[in-house]
């Protein structure tokens, strides 16, 4: 494995950096959380091009390691949208033939299957019509509408029903199970993605904050209770970013990946989370105040792990493909 | 081992939960859900509940009785704080816990006869006002200045994280009446009422939803006679209420747990044996176990203060231990729960939304009433005697 980027990932990862620093900047952010979205944040990523970028097509598109990067960026800046789902939810219908969803539409899209016919608080439910999941042993493709809950995470999550409205049948039985993993192993490498980018950004915050803020006379970054606790989640998020491009790698290569996803995945989200705590914590109790930004942090971090289902049930998952691997 | 709850505590206990299972029902359910969304901020239906309490005589338990109180011991203390937070009720947080015990001990026989009789009277509520801008974990830089102004002083600079001031009558203001480089032995500690001319209090909303707030003083004047102890000796009363603070028992945790069982409850997790039942279980045990170790450590405090000593590293180590176990159950409460304990409305939202709310409001504990890295500072030099 090769993990240096090459010239032509560069400028994807900074074409992206520079967009989503201009299009989701912290103040836009705050304006779109109690939606989830914003969506001229939304349209500029349809007019750069990154579904063809992100889904592969006649003139290329679709390497794992440009998505990863994109979403890594998107993380960093908390981007309010449904970048992850709708990026999965169209790969998947492109490998099942289907390729007259509208173009630009958010999807809704969860790795979980369907309780019941329902979908519990799937990411981009409250702005997604179309919502793509497993439903029993069928994989369907549902229009319709959510009841418009919010949700913490500001993910623009909410409950969908799978057997109501303007229902198709993408695939059923087995092949139905089957396309569905993968989609849900795809999820769960972008989200893994964009927990990644986050935690970095949080402790980027952290430090900037650390060399900043004076106490007994010097910066609280010169002491070593402060610098341990940053140190050790640095070591963490660095791991974490790594997991997540060795996943895509791998994927792009043609090698096994779905594994590597989950434990990209379980890995990423929970190294957010402390990655966050870390942050806010050097803040002290600026960081616990609605005006500054780990917050928000905190919030994006629970959001992303809990939409991929019990945490347990994911380290649960790694270790079972550990054992049957 | 001795026995530090002597039959007569159990009956106070007995008799406590006798009252407070006879007040009026109505009155209890308003000071709970106020009491559950800001516990800092006493407002309407906390203050009238406080009062409700003084009325029948059941505040101030460990103060004298010539001051209106029960003359019982810090152990009857500690059980009636314990017995309220476990019905998510108010307490009276820092007036009765902290500014209460510390003008007992520091205050003039003047300041004990009018502080001690107006707070049982739910008259005054105080709000503590130390840190500053850039006077955090290095409290004793602080640069509120006291000057000498005839017979008293007059006081300018800015205070933060002053909670409850916004409803507070009165402050417990740390200010610098000696030169910088004395640091903390140029402290003094000063009583204000929050209306003097001069203050201005603007809020600041945290991730909790707790209301905490900045202070601005512009030359307020204080007579001399509000100050408590002598000028340029506040760091020991400092010191005082940061233990009482400290050593001052929250025990969100163990509710925040039973909200965790009666949700699990409500799903069906608790019977059969199921893996999510047994995993369950597990966690729960878990948890049960670092909460009654945290009663533990806050009982061993009480005991302490019963005998007339004063816990310093215990304080820390009590603050630590609670402050994280709340997060802990919050956190993975709502691990256990899964996405759909992320919905913001309390209406309908699993364990009535209590686990994100204390989830969010849990890493304030973390430093308030002192960073958790001073609390270990405090147990490595006071408790083990390690180097500065």
């Amino acid at each position: 494995m090769d993990l240096r980027l090459s010239d032509d990932e560069q400028a994807i990862a900074s074409a992206f950096t520079d967009l989503f620093a201009r299009e989701s900047s912290r103040d836009r952010v705050r304006a779109a959380q109690s939606a989830g979205f914003d969506p001229a944040l939304w349209s500029a990523l349809v007019d750069i091009g990154l579904f063809d970028l992100a889904i592969p097509g006649p003139d290329g598109g679709g390497a794992f390691v440009d998505i990863v990067l994109v979403a890594e960026a998107a993380g960093r800046h908390l981007a309010c949208a449904p970048i992850a789902e709708t990026i999965v939810a169209r790969r998947l219908l492109q490998r099942l033939g289907h390729d007259d969803v509208p173009a630009g539409a958010p999807m809704a899209f969860s790795p979980l299957p369907a309780q019941q016919g329902r979908l519990p608080m799937v990411p981009g439910g409250s702005v997604a019509d179309l919502v793509l999941g497993l439903d029993g042993d069928t994989l369907v493709l549902v229009a319709g509408k959510s009841s418009g809950v919010e949700d913490f995470g500001f993910l623009a999550a909410a409950d969908r029903s799978l057997d109501g409205g303007d229902r198709v049948v993408l695939a059923a039985g087995p092949p139905a199970a089957q396309a569905h993993a993968v989609a849900a192993a795809e999820w769960r490498l972008v989200t893994a993605a964009g927990c990644a980018g986050l935690a970095l950004e949080a402790l980027d915050v952290a430090g900037r904050y650390a060399r900043d803020r004076h106490q007994f006379g010097v910066p609280i970054g010169s002491f070593q209770a402060v610098q341990e606790r940053l140190a050790t989640v640095a070591m963490a998020a660095d791991g974490a970013q790594l997991l997540v491009r060795e996943a895509a790698w791998c994927c792009d290569a043609g090698l096994p990946w779905e594994a590597a996803a989950t434990v990209a995945y379980a890995y990423a989200a929970q190294t957010a989370i402390e990655s966050v705590e870390a942050a806010l914590h050097v803040h002290g109790g600026y960081g616990y105040t609605l005006d500054y930004d780990p917050q928000l942090f905190l919030r994006r971090a629970h959001g992303l792990r809990l939409a991929g289902g019990d945490p347990e049930a994911v380290w649960t998952q790694v270790g079972a493909d550990r054992v049957n691997g | 081992m001795k026995t530090v709850i002597a039959d007569e505590q159990l009956t106070f206990l007995s008799d406590l939960r006798e009252y407070l299972d006879g007040l009026d029902p109505e009155l209890v359910a308003a000071a709970r859900a106020e009491n559950i969304e800001d516990p800092m901020q006493p407002r309407t239906h906390c203050q009238a509940f406080l009062r409700q309490l003084g009325e029948d005589g059941w505040l101030g338990i460990s103060w004298p009785k010539e001051f209106g109180g029960q003359g019982r011991t810090d152990i009857e203390h500690w059980l009636f704080a314990e017995e309220l937070y476990n019905r998510r009720l108010p307490n009276g947080l820092l007036t009765f816990n902290v500014v209460g015990p510390t003008i007992m001990l520091h205050g003039n026989p003047d300041q004990r006869r009018e502080y001690i009789s107006r707070i049982m009277d739910g008259e005054i509520i105080f709000a503590i006002s130390y840190s500053e801008p850039d006077a955090g974990s290095d409290l004793a830089s602080l640069r509120t200045r006291a000057v000498a102004d005839g017979d008293g002083y007059l006081l300018s600079g800015q205070k933060i994280w002053s909670t409850g001031a916004s409803i507070a009558t009165h402050l417990w203001v740390a200010a610098r009446t000696g030169p910088p480089e004395a640091r903390h032995r140029g402290l003094s500690l000063f009583i204000v009422p929050a209306d003097s001319p001069g203050i201005t209090i603007t809020p600041i909303i945290t991730q909790g939803g707790e209301r905490t707030t900045s202070i601005f003083f512009d030359d307020v004047r204080v007579p001399a006679t509000q100050r408590v102890g002598a000028e340029n000796d506040g760091w020991k009363t400092i010191t005082a209420a940061l233990n009482f603070e400290r050593m001052f028992y929250h025990n969100e945790p163990r509710w925040e747990l039973r909200q965790l069982a009666e949700w699990a409850d409500g799903a069906g997790l608790l019977d059969g044996s199921t893996a999510e039942s047994y995993e369950l279980q597990t966690v729960m045990g878990e948890h049960a176990v670092d909460v009654e170790v945290c009663r533990l450590m806050a009982l061993r405090g009480a005991a302490m203060l019963a005998a007339g000593q004063v816990p310093y590293a215990e304080a820390s180590t009590n603050k630590i231990w609670w402050g994280e176990l709340r997060q802990n159950i919050c956190s993975t409460g709502l691990d256990l729960i899964g996405a759909e304990g992320t919905v913001v409305d309390t209406d309908g939202a699993p364990a009535s939304g209590h686990l994100v709310h204390g989830l969010m409001s849990s890493p304030v504990w973390r430093f308030g009433g002192g960073t958790n890295e001073i609390q270990l500072d405090i147990i490595a030099n006071r408790g083990w005697g390690m180097p500065r």
